[in-house]
């Protein structure tokens, strides 16, 4: 079983200049728990999630004023489309996570200077999809 | 300051200890939650969740295992009076994902609700008018 049999195509993605005001318009018009980060090139960054939401609202930060970059959880921890659902499980069990990015690589533009490789995102995997795959019998 | 009372689900899904991990997961796709209730003829109650399901299976442990084997015996609860504040501080200081919500929660008696970190976005969003 890999991980693109079951993983939700398609991401919502914000760059780190959003504001939280519009990433929680965006999760709710979507009823999402979380959003990838991705730079200029769509290179991804990180996640922002209603958690990050949470601690910055119990640590007494101005939420009205913040943006994603504030709060985001910068992260390397992916999938692939062609890994093992087993193995896509140990990373977010071991990490605590509840979601975790599919990417594939593409060669970066001439432009990103930076790079070499672009992880883009295709898909996610959350944890309800794990739970979709339990509770109908596609993982045993 | 908003009360828990105000954004909490009034469903909370049971299960009994003895169903098997896939028909909890069953269970939670047919009721679209996350977490379960988990209830015995003892009266010993727990909780059953995504991440205890993620977690068990990283540990290789099958589908049919109990749930009375796995599932979590800590439950948190919070009162319908504190404030979203409160709970959110709450999720956050024990690292879970949502409180049960109970007046009284000395003995296995069924909580009245869930307050989820989802809810407690929905409280922040109206709080800041971000519709």
């Amino acid at each position: 079983m890999k991980v693109t049999d079951i993983m939700t195509k398609g991401v919502y993605t914000v760059e780190e200049g959003t504001s939280l005001a519009e990433v929680l318009k965006i999760m709710a018009r979507h009823q999402i728990s979380g959003l990838g980060v991705v730079d200029e090139f769509g290179d991804i960054q990180g996640v922002v999630s209603d958690s990050d939401i949470i601690d910055a609202f119990t640590t007494g930060k101005d939420i009205k004023n913040l943006s994603v970059r504030d709060i985001m959880m910068p992260f390397s921890i992916v999938t692939y489309p062609d890994e093992e659902i087993s193995e896509a499980i140990r990373k977010m069990a071991e990490n605590m996570i509840h979601r975790i990015f599919v990417v594939k690589e593409k060669k970066a533009e001439p432009r990103t200077l930076s790079k070499d490789i672009v992880l883009y995102p295709v898909g996610i995997i959350s944890s309800s999809d794990i739970v979709r795959a339990v509770g109908g019998g596609i993982i045993e | 300051m908003s009360k828990v009372r105000g954004y909490m689900s009034s469903v909370v899904i049971t299960v009994d200890e003895d169903a098997t991990v896939k028909q909890a997961c069953q269970t939670m796709n047919e009721e679209g939650v996350s977490g379960l209730f988990v209830t015995s003829e003892s009266s010993e109650t727990g909780v059953f969740t995504d991440t205890d399901l993620l977690l068990l299976l990283s540990r290789g442990k099958p589908t049919d295992t109990k749930l009375k084997e796995v599932m979590s015996r800590d439950i948190f609860y919070v009162s319908p009076e504190a404030s979203i504040k409160e709970a959110a501080e709450f999720i956050k200081a024990n690292g879970v994902s949502r409180l049960f919500v109970s007046n009284n929660n000395s003995s296995g008696e069924k909580p009245e609700g869930i307050i989820s970190v989802t809810d407690i976005i929905r409280a922040l969003r109206d709080r800041l008018n971000f519709k």
